[in-house]
């Protein structure tokens, strides 16, 4: 086994225990986790507002002062200062389970490394408007960061005389100095606004704001720390002394201590390490070029034209075009640059004319012919179609109750013939067991799969199936036991509806023959 | 959900809240308390040496005629000898060019030498290296500096040398002097030695916190 994919399943395996933790505890529909991306989004937007406030009474001439005036506020401006720092860290934490979660899902290279790569910059500006924030409050950590940036500064062969002559105490901080830092710390977050709309600009139907419930309880769980524990002042800076003890808020200056210990070269070689890494993640995490997956194609003699791999391409691959046959209709055209090869396509599409090459719905029927001339299901028995990220890893080594347990690439790329097929060939029940819709790699797969499977779209599942024979369900890989309860309850649940209707099963459905045998 | 369920539920928020505020003011202690520092900061009031040569008339051909002068003058800063001396160990001994990419904007020093609390006794000499005006390829050797007192020839050759060329204060800001500071300090816990130029004194000076 290669090193990358054992540093993915390092960041994958806990990750995804605390996932199946979080979601016990709360739900896939309110597991913070799941909503990291979206969450520092709403955390950020609560920092630009509690900034604004604390805008109102800084003072770039007396910097210090008017940050210790703010935060004997003791019915404004203590909260909103606490609001506004542990905001500020809760982002940053957002931001790193959200980049391990795109990491170690394989979420992080091909056309996904725009938003790599503009989530690296992101990264790197939030924690640049940290930076500057700090310096503004001119305390002994300010002081610190002020001194290690231009340590920093002057390791660069750009500047005539030393930029760190400008903390010598001499003299006391001018208020230009103040207004640069106010002016980036203000300038910063409205240039992020750009880089967000290039880090999203690749998906379809992007999630900016988390559900409700969640962003309100992390918002007042924040208020209650800012209430219950404010933020208090760290003693002056004072450039004739060397700072002693410094509160150091780890989130963002975790790398102050090393950087205080290196010359400014070695500090500025340290972040531009770290930086060259996280940038360079696309390229060395991308898996040979052998073991890629393909992009989706399209048969042209099978596209009608419906544009409904359009609508559900969670990343805006698939556009729409003018045939040259001469045939009426437009064709399906998939930009490769753009292709996940989730597959999603393929369960959009009812005559099987587009996915990536082995797994559109024909591929998918040819493999279930085989599967079921191996093994035929038991009949009355259950079949569990898991997502082979989540419950239908091989190694998640879970009991699915003894139901019949069947991976699938992603419940997005099923296509609804095949959940019909398996009924036709015995099958008592169909249970589609999807990752939480928020933890798709795929983006969309359980959405979608929910939206056919019970709702008609395209390609949706025929009226002629018995749809309370088919149940979808949500579990990650780290929720065997729900996954086994899932199982347990949809058995039971057949089986009280056979008692009531007085019948083992269900007769069998003929009319799919013909797709059957065009696919042979 | 039962009130267990909840009470995990609450708990575990509560718990993620508290480490957030906990690694929000993590403690570090940035610099030990038997540690100062002395810091070394000015811009030396550095005579600049211009060495000026005809053109020949090789190089003047191929020039554009608008830049066809009669002479090249080359400006550069007179570089300077730092020498830093505490409790008679040499911590720094360097020559300083002038800034910039023709060594022609002013000599700034800017030194950090951290040093044990206590009584130190500070020896520090900052001279111009060139013996006289246009000879600054001409570089001391830090045992001569060593052995030059504050007055030495090169600096009054220099002096006189600005002098023939026009007077006023100005001239006298650009004039190269050598500058010494030789002080015992008591220096705190933490505490910063600042050194930097006093122009009305016209000699190197420890800044004190107010």
């Amino acid at each position: 086994m290669t090193p990358l994919p054992n540093l993915r399943r390092a960041a994958w395996w806990p990750l995804s225990a605390i996932d199946g933790a979080l979601n016990r505890l709360y739900g896939w529909r309110f597991n913070p986790l799941y909503q990291s991306g979206a969450l520092a989004i709403v955390l950020l937007g609560v920092v630009s507002a509690t900034g604004l406030y604390l805008f109102l009474f800084y003072r770039i001439g007396a910097p210090y002062e008017s940050v210790e005036r703010i935060t004997a506020q003791a019915w404004t401006g203590r909260w909103i200062r606490g609001l506004h720092r542990y905001a500020s860290d809760a982002a940053l934490v957002a931001v790193g389970v959200h980049a391990i979660r795109m990491f170690a899902q394989g979420r992080s290279w091909g056309p996904r490394a725009l938003a790599w790569i503009s989530g690296v910059v992101l990264t790197g500006l939030v924690l640049l408007c940290g930076w500057t924030g700090y310096v503004m409050v001119w305390d002994v950590q300010g002081q610190a960061l002020a001194v290690a940036g231009a340590r920093m500064l002057d390791a660069l062969p750009l500047f005539s005389e030393p930029i760190s002559s400008a903390f010598v105490g001499e003299a006391p901080m001018t208020g230009q100095f103040f207004f640069l830092n106010l002016f980036l710390h203000i300038a910063i977050p409205v240039g992020m606004g750009i880089v967000l709309w290039l880090h999203v600009s690749r998906v379809a139907r992007p999630t900016l704001v988390p559900p409700r419930g969640i962003w309100a309880i992390a918002l007042v769980t924040l208020l209650g720390l800012a209430l219950a524990w404010p933020i208090g002042m760290a003693p002056p800076a004072d450039l004739l002394r060397l700072p002693g003890d410094v509160p150091l808020d780890i989130f963002y200056t975790i790398w102050l201590p090393v950087a205080w210990a290196l010359p400014g070269w070695g500090a500025l070689a340290m972040l531009a390490t770290i930086t060259l890494l996280a940038l360079s993640v696309p390229f060395w995490s991308r898996p040979h070029a052998t073991r890629r997956p393909p992009a989706s194609t399209v048969d042209d003699r099978l596209c009608t034209g419906c544009v409904q791999c359009s609508l559900d391409c969670p990343y805006e691959a698939i556009t729409m075009v003018a045939r040259s046959d001469g045939r009426a209709e437009l064709l399906a055209q998939v930009d490769p640059a753009r292709c996940v090869s989730c597959g999603i396509c393929a369960g959009s599409c009812a005559p099987m004319g587009v996915g990536p090459p082995g797994r559109t719905g024909r591929d998918q029927l040819s493999d279930l012919r085989r599967v079921l001339a191996d093994a035929p299901p038991p009949a009355g028995g259950v079949v569990v179609l898991a997502c082979d990220r989540g419950l239908g890893d091989p190694t998640a080594e879970w009991d699915p109750d003894g139901a019949r347990l069947q991976p699938i690439p992603c419940a997005g790329n099923l296509h609804t013939s095949i959940v019909e097929q398996w009924l036709r060939a015995g099958t008592a029940g169909v249970l589609v067991l999807a990752c939480p819709p928020r933890d798709c790699w795929n983006r969309e797969g359980p959405t979608w799969a929910g939206e056919r499977l019970f709702h008609d779209r395209e390609a949706e599942l025929h009226r002629r199936v018995d749809k309370s024979r088919v149940r979808l369900a949500y579990a990650s890989r780290g929720e065997a036991g729900a996954g086994r309860a899932e199982v347990t309850r949809f058995r039971a649940e057949l089986a009280k509806r056979a008692r009531e209707e007085g019948h083992e099963d269900v007769d069998p459905i003929r009319e799919c023959d013909p797709v059957l045998e065009a696919v042979e | 959900m039962t009130a267990g369920a909840r009470i995990a539920a609450v708990a575990t928020a509560a718990l993620a809240a508290l480490a957030i505020g906990a690694a929000s003011r993590a403690p570090w202690a940035a610099s030990p308390a038997d540690r100062a520092l002395l810091r070394l900061s000015w811009r030396a009031p550095s005579e600049v040496a211009e060495q000026c040569r005809p053109l020949s008339e090789e190089e003047k051909a191929d020039l554009p005629v608008h830049m066809q002068v009669p002479k090249v003058c080359e400006t550069r800063a007179v570089p300077y000898f730092l020498e830093v001396r505490i409790d008679g160990a040499t911590f720094a001994a360097d020559t300083i060019h002038g800034a910039g990419a023709r060594e022609d904007r002013p000599i700034t020093v800017f030194r950090e030498i951290p040093v044990a609390v206590g009584e130190r006794a500070i020896d520090i000499a900052f001279r111009p290296v060139v013996q006289a005006r246009g000879a600054h390829e001409n570089e001391d050797s830090a045992d001569d500096l060593a052995d030059r007192d504050d007055d030495g020839d090169e600096e009054e050759d220099g002096d006189g040398d600005e002098e023939e060329d026009g007077g006023g204060d100005e001239e006298e800001d650009n004039v190269a002097l050598a500058l010494t500071y030789s002080e015992t300090l008591a220096l705190g816990a933490r505490e910063v030695a600042l050194i930097t130029f006093d122009p009305a004194r016209r000699g190197l000076v420890r800044v004190v916190s107010p």
